[in-house]
């Protein structure tokens, strides 16, 4: 698979199914392995939450797909300021998409606008039968 | 949510793993909105996009996209897919022919608006909901 950016945008009453079958299909055409896939769905309920607790009326997202890697670029998060990892939920202190993501940066930019980028990654590549 | 909304807005490279993201996208909209029609919106918007990416192939043009936007009314999900291409014209090739038939077939209307050459053609896909629209 080459490197694809694909971008979606949806209504937040549909925001969870729509966004995370999307970035499923995306993560797995990626080569990332099924446990990732898990973290990426769950990653992407946790954000929708994190939008509805902020009023958000609709979520955007930018993935960024190569081989065996995928980011996640959310931007609609960021139009009520700026974006905390410590909006969203947390165990023992630790918030959920950093448990789940590689790597989670709240200080990226896109279009101008604060937004949260997901970076998830797998060692191994996802084998169909 | 409001009638007429415009519920998801989707733009993917003209590649086969464009079309799988979209299909899934729409079959969990589907399950929010829609679950009667679930396979018929699957049916027809895949072919309406891989008609598109086809034309790219053919016609190898790089950096293509597809363009999806879905609107939710009281009556009818309509589904809008916009790309390169000259459209599905009513002869041609025969694989352009079943295209077009089985999208008019699972689809309740189907409308192909030929833009200009550069700005492609848009199929417009109505699915109308029998028993009202289950929202969440």
């Amino acid at each position: 698979m080459e490197q694809l950016a694909l971008n979606v945008e949806a209504r937040l009453a549909v925001a969870d199914p729509v966004l995370g079958r999307f970035v499923a299909a995306v993560a797995m055409e990626a080569g990332l392995t099924v446990a990732r896939i898990d973290d990426v769905v769950l990653a992407i309920s946790t954000v929708v939450g994190m939008a509805r607790a902020r009023h958000v009326e609709s979520v955007a997202l930018t993935c960024a797909a190569a081989p065996r890697q995928l980011d996640m670029v959310i931007s609609a998060l960021a139009d009520h300021g700026p974006v905390a990892l410590g909006d969203g939920p947390a165990i023992n202190g630790v918030p959920v998409l950093q448990m789940l993501a590689d790597t989670v940066d709240a200080s990226a930019a896109k279009g101008g606008r604060p937004a949260l980028r997901l970076r998830f990654t797998s060692d191994e590549t996802f084998i169909t039968l | 949510m409001k009638p007429q909304e415009n519920l998801v807005r989707i733009r993917v490279p003209a590649c086969d793993s464009g079309v799988v993201a979209v299909r899934q996208a729409l079959a969990g909209l589907c399950d929010a909105v829609a679950r009667q029609r679930a396979d018929d919106v699957r049916v027809a918007v895949t072919e309406a996009c891989d008609g598109v990416c086809r034309f790219a192939v053919l016609n190898t043009l790089a950096d293509q996209d597809i363009d999806v936007e879905a609107v939710l009314s009281d009556t009818a999900l309509t589904v809008i897919v916009r790309g390169a291409g000259a459209g599905l014209p009513t002869t041609g090739s025969t694989s352009r022919r079943v295209r077009a038939s089985l999208m008019g077939a699972v689809a309740d209307q189907m409308t192909v608006v030929p833009r200009t050459a550069k700005q492609g053609t848009e199929t417009r896909l109505t699915f109308f909901l029998d028993h009202g629209v289950p929202l969440r």
